[in-house]
């Protein structure tokens, strides 16, 4: 990368943005570091038998309560099934709030303390100040799967990837709109939209719930990490909703007042 | 050739509330145009208008010649200053400068140094640390180092003690010597009066009154005040006269036109009892305020005794 290009506004905006955002960033990290790592290490220490680990299934086999708050466990006998169960299920919601988190922070929260006028009122056009945001973002998801693999790593599992970051920019790009749109409520309608998609997914785990109903929510599609392989087509399209969300909000806030101070 | 500032009939609607109605301005290539008005006038409504932050609901503003809201991008030959100086509070003053500069681009880095030396701040601290006063101060320097074709300074001195406003006037008349632009928004009405060519004053939403200020006076009521060695006696109605009571010996008017029919009329009443008579042009203040004396808005220059 010349220097040229990183002194153009774009790729300053996209700096101070990831700036921004780095204790954020750091701290979504950590958390997920910790959740992948301590997973498979405490299920090896609660259930080190395999009657043990028998016995914990079977709990949840007659349980709808369990079921609903945790979701459907994919393969509880054995270290890498659990933690995947676990792992997927916590971190694609933590995920989803990343996204929602970093677009309202980057977006709303420049216009609403004023300093997006001062940044308009230069050299830079609406378009690139939302593309810069949204493009500043996007190396905090990256550093969430590297904190995610390098749990499972040290918690002696096999290092995999996952559709769930692909929701992080889904949410990413769902909260943009939003605040393209609406600004002064995007906040509570991108949160909104988290909840209801989580909790169908969750009313889903229950039995007799039809296929087709869970499968409308993105939750459904994250994939179970490392257990599972990642499905590249569930998070490919995610990522295209992701761009299309974007490429939508920069029209449509080409196409309102600027709100804030 | 195209005015560097040029709106016709603009006007901005914030759902039922008309924020500014039917707005015709030209600011010329190099002048230091003077926006008055109280606050809810419409002053930074129009500057967000002419800087494309805000959408017209009605007539047009141009830049350069260029629509403001159709292609705002144009604007890196403006440089702008919010009335609240809201900035990135994680930034050092130094680190705003280096920020701001390289977003706008064009910064004349040994103008920028020597503006940090006149406006005595410490650019080490960060910008949560700062008073608004030394807030502004940092705005001010980053859009006067773009020496921008158009500074745009909505408030620019508010929080600034009166060395600071005594060292922005200075910044001002350079940017004008250096053929800069400047469509400053301010309430203080001396600054306005040592800095501008030309004066808008704006009353809820409209512009009541625009020109030089020698031509605003000249339009506008002097006062003439006489002082008697006895009682002040009873004057005739005069059109074009208002008088104020200034004590029990004294009278105050308010004369638009000529003052020829009062000096008559005060001859004949009690001319030999004239202790003395002043008269001078309207402060900047006063032409002000008559635009915003009583609630109906007629014109103070038909107003009679």
């Amino acid at each position: 990368m010349n220097r040229a290009f990183l002194r153009r506004p774009a790729a300053v905006l996209a700096r101070r943005a990831f700036r921004g955002a780095r204790v954020r960033t750091i701290a979504f990290g950590y958390l997920f570091a910790l959740y992948a790592y301590i997973q498979p290490v405490g299920y090896r220490h609660a259930y080190p038998t395999f009657s043990d680990r028998l016995a914990f299934a079977r709990s949840f086999a007659g349980n709808d309560a369990l079921r609903l708050f945790y979701g459907y466990p994919y393969d509880p006998l054995t270290v890498s099934g659990y933690s995947a169960w676990r792992v997927a299920g916590t971190l694609a919601i933590l995920a989803a709030v990343f996204g929602l988190l970093a677009a309202v922070r980057a977006l709303r929260g420049e216009e609403d303390s004023g300093r997006m006028e001062l940044v308009l009122a230069g050299a830079v056009g609406r378009r690139t100040a939302y593309l810069s945001a949204m493009v500043a973002i996007a190396p905090g998801v990256l550093i969430l799967w590297l904190a995610e693999s390098v749990g499972f790593i040290v918690g002696g599992l096999p290092v995999g990837g996952s559709a769930y970051l692909a929701l992080a920019l889904l949410f990413l790009g769902v909260a943009g709109l939003a605040y393209a749109i609406v600004p002064r409520t995007s906040t509570g309608i991108a949160y909104g939209l988290l909840t209801v998609t989580f909790l169908w997914q969750l009313t889903g785990s229950l039995p007799g719930a039809p296929k087709w109903l869970v499968d409308l929510t993105p939750f459904a599609h994250v994939g179970l990490v490392p257990a599972q392989p990642l499905r590249a087509g569930a998070a490919v399209v995610m990522l295209a909703a992701a761009v299309s969300c974007s490429l939508a909000a920069t029209w449509v806030f080409r196409r309102r007042d600027l709100t804030g101070q | 050739m195209h005015p560097v500032i040029h709106t016709e009939r603009l006007t901005k609607r914030y759902g039922s509330t008309l924020a500014l109605e039917g707005l015709d301005l030209a600011v010329g290539d190099g002048e230091v145009y003077g926006y008055l008005g109280p606050n809810g006038s419409g002053k930074t409504t129009t500057i967000r208008l002419l800087l494309g932050l805000h959408r017209p609901s009605g007539g047009r503003a141009e830049v350069f010649g260029i629509d403001a809201w159709g292609d705002p991008v144009s604007a890196h030959r403006v440089a702008y200053v919010a009335g609240e100086p809201l900035l990135w509070p994680a930034l050092t003053g130094a680190e705003t400068f280096e920020f701001l500069a390289r977003l706008h681009g064009g910064t004349d880095i040994a103008y920028r140094d020597l503006l940090v030396e006149r406006f005595q701040i410490d650019t080490r601290k960060k910008i949560r640390a700062l008073s608004k006063g030394n807030r502004q101060k940092v705005q001010l320097i980053a859009a006067l180092a773009t020496r921008a074709e158009l500074l745009l300074l909505d408030e620019p001195t508010s929080g600034l003690d009166p060395l600071m406003e005594v060292a922005f006037r200075d910044c001002v008349k350079e940017a004008k010597e250096r053929g800069q632009t400047v469509f400053l928004s301010l309430h203080i009405l001396s600054e306005v009066e040592a800095l501008c060519d030309r004066v808008g004053i704006l009353r809820e939403g409209k512009l009541v009154d625009e020109g030089t200020l020698a031509e605003l006076r000249h339009l506008a009521a002097q006062t003439v005040e006489v002082t008697f060695t006895g009682r002040a006696p009873e004057l005739p109605q005069l059109s074009g006269v208002r008088v104020g009571g200034a004590g029990p010996n004294a009278l105050r008017f308010e004369v638009s036109g000529g003052v020829g029919p009062l000096i008559a009329v005060l001859a004949r009443a009690g001319g030999d009892s004239i202790k003395t008579l002043t008269s001078r042009e309207p402060s900047l203040e006063e032409i002000f305020l008559h635009h915003y004396d009583g609630s109906n808005g007629s014109d103070p220059r038909g107003a009679d005794a």
